[in-house]
């Protein structure tokens, strides 16, 4: 600019002239807004610390097993990696974690927009109510689903790594790579729609919270204690010897048992996991409840599955059909 | 020039209440205010138009669509509710952004737009906290800033001034008033004070009972009549006493002179009367009318 | 019996804390017959004053005097007394009319024609014999005016009596309210709408962070406040000639021409403005049409006094 001269910018109000990109805008806004509520993006430290302390215990059993696997004795590491869970055991393993990640995390993205009573601003919106459970669903689905396979990426890429011969692992294991993200697409599904129902229900995120958690240790131990069916006798020998003998005796409820299994919230993915992977699950291995259903046709675990997972999303949808205000 | 909002018979029921009966009016450009005592329809009536709630016969057009069929209207307008609508834990900054960018407008330029936006309802440095920290009046500007961020072609405020005290209610309206004059987006304004209305809107419709009880343009219902207002601060009497000797009738209870109908000479009278008494004019002026009288005139 | 010379109820000295919040700190003035707006921001403490009024919160220190007799428990003056606080106070299942003969007989009164009288002044007639539950805002809030008003009480003090009332019952309260100030009554309302109050009081008392900041005719308050130039509005029939002449009193600091060719004058004494505009317009030969405050609503005054 030259000495003299001078000018003067119009501060006032500018008409808006630029792109308007209508509903996809509007529902990827959704999504986007959805993801950083639940990682706590944007707003202080405080809120991040449950996202990223949640996400290393999800971590936690795979980092543990690499790091073992490590400092095995190369020689003797096949031996001792039957030892190590693989993946059909993760799942299984991480499925406390993944159910507390959702009952805390899934109120977080639904409770505060009813409680602040934000939905009639979204929904005169160019949006429907299904376009905001759908982006905000999507959006704790992707969460969960990152989640899930994270832990499973850190155990493939240390069993890949620690093998004697990398090619003949691959060679032997490569059906475990589709395995693993199928299954891992149920699990987020299971573990997203189920919470964010609950969630629906009230304003109070604890409630929700203390609702699912509740719920899941509920069904689980009265699953497990209705269905244990090892028996121990101890009985003294003549040498004066204590014998421990397992045999197998009645359950509690007798022939209902594969049925009461399936209330076992913590089986109907792990009951899934096993057929996907192909497991058998015997004495020692898995829950007693997993145990008895795998007596059942596998129709029964998929339709339990389906029932856990389609119930929770039909009230959703209907309940927030409802809300329109 | 179409209308913005287009009622034709609109009907709205309720179990067997009915909120709105048959209503048929238009909104065009500029500020309308839509008075009427709560529960005679306005909240029904806005809502109906947002696509928030379907008549149950007749027509609410928005922008010359349905509004509870398309979304596509609905990317032009902006929404002030009555109650408290804020997402606590958001900065304002972050909110507006959000919003703009939940009525289509990609980040980039929603960023900006929530910065301006911010700016022109007078919410500066606040803007990086926590809306749940704000006072009321702060509330009131991030949820007509969160109603315009995406530059609507008009924007419904339900009861902006409710609850407020005269600070408050002044500066909302004074918001409102820059909101169509200054940033030109025409504005539905329900509220049941008709001082709210006569201040800033241009047309106002007035229901009652879920019916159009009257309709017009605010410059006529408060124009000047031909009745001529006299305040004197002091030396009533005296005043009094001169313009009587001068032979202009005047109706007086005890502050206000009332003369129907002056004549031009009578000015003349009046000023002569003002200088013989001494008397300080406070008013000389002719009424006006108010909405008040909307309501004195017509039976329950 | 109340008269003009003896106030209706006198305040003094009167300061209120809860705690380390002080809610009103020293404030002492008069309330005469009529009707009395007292204004002032939220938390102003305008709701303790009224409530010390009606004996329902006792000041920390200072008096207050109703009728002439103190009032902290004196349950013969209650009587004498109207309350409507702002609070919503209403068994859903009781009638309007049960409702106001309860608020009767709490004043030791058995009259079924005071009963009448108070539900027909409130214009709740047609919907006395329902159940107030069933009632919208409006009209519990006007069932609560009937209940203050039932034993005929010599003073009245309301807290925003108008909220959640619709236009209609907004002009129909303002006409009552005036009735009763006509037939002597002192009347204290607190309201948010000041344009209502303006129409409506006689005097105003203007509350702020717990301090009286002005009292008195609000047209009075207006002109105390010098540091604030008056906008006056003159018409005449020789606007520039006009102009030049208003320009040249001493008080004018300026003058213009609006779109409707009136001028606009801005001065430090209105008072001389007033009372020299017709002179100056019989000098001229002018004729004069108009003579309009532009800033004396009290609204202006309000703000003005706020800001200070």
């Amino acid at each position: 600019m030259r000495a003299g001269e001078a000018e003067v910018f119009d501060l006032g109000y500018q008409r808006y002239t630029g792109p308007r990109e209508g509903r996809s805008r509007a529902r990827l806004a959704l999504f986007e807004n959805g993801v950083r509520t639940v990682l706590g993006i944007g707003r202080g430290g405080r809120a991040k610390i449950l996202p990223v302390g949640l996400f290393l215990a999800v971590m936690t059993p795979a980092l543990v097993f690499v790091t073992i696997l490590a400092f095995l004795d190369p020689v003797a590491g096949d031996e001792a990696a039957d030892f190590i869970p693989g993946p059909a055991d993760y799942y299984s393993i991480v499925s406390v974690i993944l159910i507390i990640f959702g009952a805390i995390m899934a109120p977080e993205l639904l409770c505060p927009d009813r409680r602040d009573n934000v939905l009639p601003l979204y929904l005169v919106r160019p949006l429907t109510s299904n376009d905001y459970l759908i982006a905000r669903f999507l959006a704790f689905f992707a969460i969960v689903l990152v989640l899930v396979y994270a832990g499973q990426i850190v155990l493939q890429a240390g069993l890949i790594l620690t093998a004697n011969d990398q090619v003949d692992y691959l060679r032997e294991n490569w059906e475990d790579v589709p395995r693993i993200l199928f299954m891992g697409a149920l699990i987020a599904a299971f573990i997203s729609v189920g919470p964010l129902a609950v969630a629906a229900f009230t304003t109070r995120r604890a409630y929700a919270a203390a609702f699912i958690i509740a719920a899941w240790l509920l069904l689980n131990s009265i699953s497990d204690g209705l269905t244990f069916q090892e028996c121990t006798f101890d009985t003294v020998a003549q040498d004066g010897e204590t014998i421990s003998r397992t045999e197998e005796c009645t359950r509690p409820v007798g022939d209902l048992a594969p049925y009461v299994g399936l209330l076992h919230l913590g089986g109907v993915t792990d009951n899934i996991n096993n057929m996907v992977f192909d497991v058998d699950p015997g004495p020692g291995e898995g829950s007693p409840a997993s145990i008895a259903v795998s007596e059942l046709h596998d129709a029964f675990p998929i339709g339990v599955y389906v029932l856990w997972t389609g119930i929770p999303a039909l009230l959703l949808w209907h309940r927030y059909r409802r809300i329109r205000l | 020039m179409p209308a913005l909002l287009e009622a034709r018979n609109l009907t709205k029921h309720y179990g067997s209440t009915v909120a709105l009966d048959g209503v048929s009016f238009d909104v065009s450009e500029g500020v309308t205010g839509l008075l009427g005592p709560n529960g005679a329809g306005k909240s029904t009536a806005m809502k109906l138009f947002l696509g928030l709630i379907q008549p149950t016969s007749g027509s609410a057009m928005l922008l010359g669509e349905e509004p509870y069929r398309s979304t596509e209207g609905r990317a032009r307008i902006g929404y002030m509710p009555e109650n408290e609508c804020l997402p606590r834990s958001m900065t304002a900054s972050e909110f507006l952004m959000h919003m703009a960018q939940v009525s289509g407008i990609p980040p980039g330029q929603a960023r900006t737009r929530a910065a301006d936006v911010l700016r022109h309802v007078g919410l500066d440095e606040e803007r990086y906290r926590p809306i749940g920290e704000y006072s009321t009046g702060m509330k009131q500007r991030v949820k007509l800033a969160q109603a315009i961020v995406h530059d609507p072609v008009l924007v419904l405020l339900d009861e902006p001034t409710a609850g407020l005290d005269p600070d408050g209610r002044q500066e909302m309206l004074r918001l409102i008033h820059r909101t169509a004059n200054t940033f030109g987006i025409s504005v539905m304004l329900s509220t049941h004070l008709m001082g709210d209305v006569e201040r800033t809107a241009d047309s106002v419709l007035v229901l009652e009972s879920g019916v159009l009880a009257q309709e017009g343009a605010v410059a006529k219902l408060t124009e000047e009549t031909e009745t001529l207002l006299i305040e004197v601060a002091d030396r009533h009497e005296e005043f009094v006493t001169a313009l009587a000797a001068k032979g202009v009738h005047a109706s007086d209870d005890g502050q206000m002179l009332v003369i129907e109908q002056a004549r031009e000479a009578d000015y003349d009278l009046i000023r002569d009367a003002a200088v013989e008494s001494g008397a300080r004019i406070r008013r000389l002026s002719p009424e006006r009318r108010t909405l008040t009288d909307i309501f004195r005139s017509r039976p329950a | 019996m109340i008269t003009a010379l003896s106030p209706a109820v006198r305040v003094e000295g009167v300061s209120k804390w809860f705690g380390s919040v002080v809610a009103v700190n020293d404030v002492s003035f008069d309330v005469y017959p009529g009707v009395t707006g007292i204004l002032g921001p939220n938390g102003a403490g305008k709701t303790t004053l009224l409530s010390m009024m009606c004996g329902l919160v006792r000041p920390s220190r200072g008096g207050v005097r109703v009728l002439g007799e103190e009032v902290q428990g004196n349950i013969s003056l209650y009587r004498r007394i109207g309350v409507m606080l702002e609070h919503d106070v209403l068994y859903p299942f009781m009638t309007g009319r049960d409702f106001v003969r309860l608020a009767a007989r709490l004043q030791g009164m058995d009259d079924e024609a005071a009963v009448d009288r108070a539900i027909h002044a409130a214009n709740l007639e047609d919907a006395q014999n329902r159940p107030t539950g069933t009632y919208s805002r409006g009209m519990r809030q006007r069932i609560r005016l009937a209940g203050a008003i039932v034993h005929e009480p010599e003073v009245l003090i309301l807290d925003e009596p108008l909220n959640g009332t619709d236009p209609r019952q907004r002009v129909e309260f303002s006409d009552f309210v005036a009735r009763l100030s006509k037939e002597g009554k002192a009347i204290l309302i607190s309201s948010h709408i000041l344009e209502e109050v303006e129409a409506l009081a006689d005097r105003i008392l203007l509350v702020v962070s717990g301090k009286l900041a002005a009292s008195g005719d609000f047209h009075a308050i207006r002109e105390k406040l010098d540091e604030r130039p008056f906008q006056v509005r003159i018409g005449a029939s020789k606007q520039r000639e006009m102009a030049a002449a208003l320009v040249a009193l001493d008080s004018v600091e300026s003058v213009s021409l609006d779109e409707n060719g009136n001028v606009e004058v801005l001065t430090r004494n209105v008072a001389e403005l007033q009372r020299m505009a017709p002179k100056l317009a019989q000098d001229i030969g002018s004729r004069l049409y108009r003579i309009e405050p532009l800033d004396d609503s009290l609204e202006s005054v309000f703000s003005y006094v706020v800001q200070r």
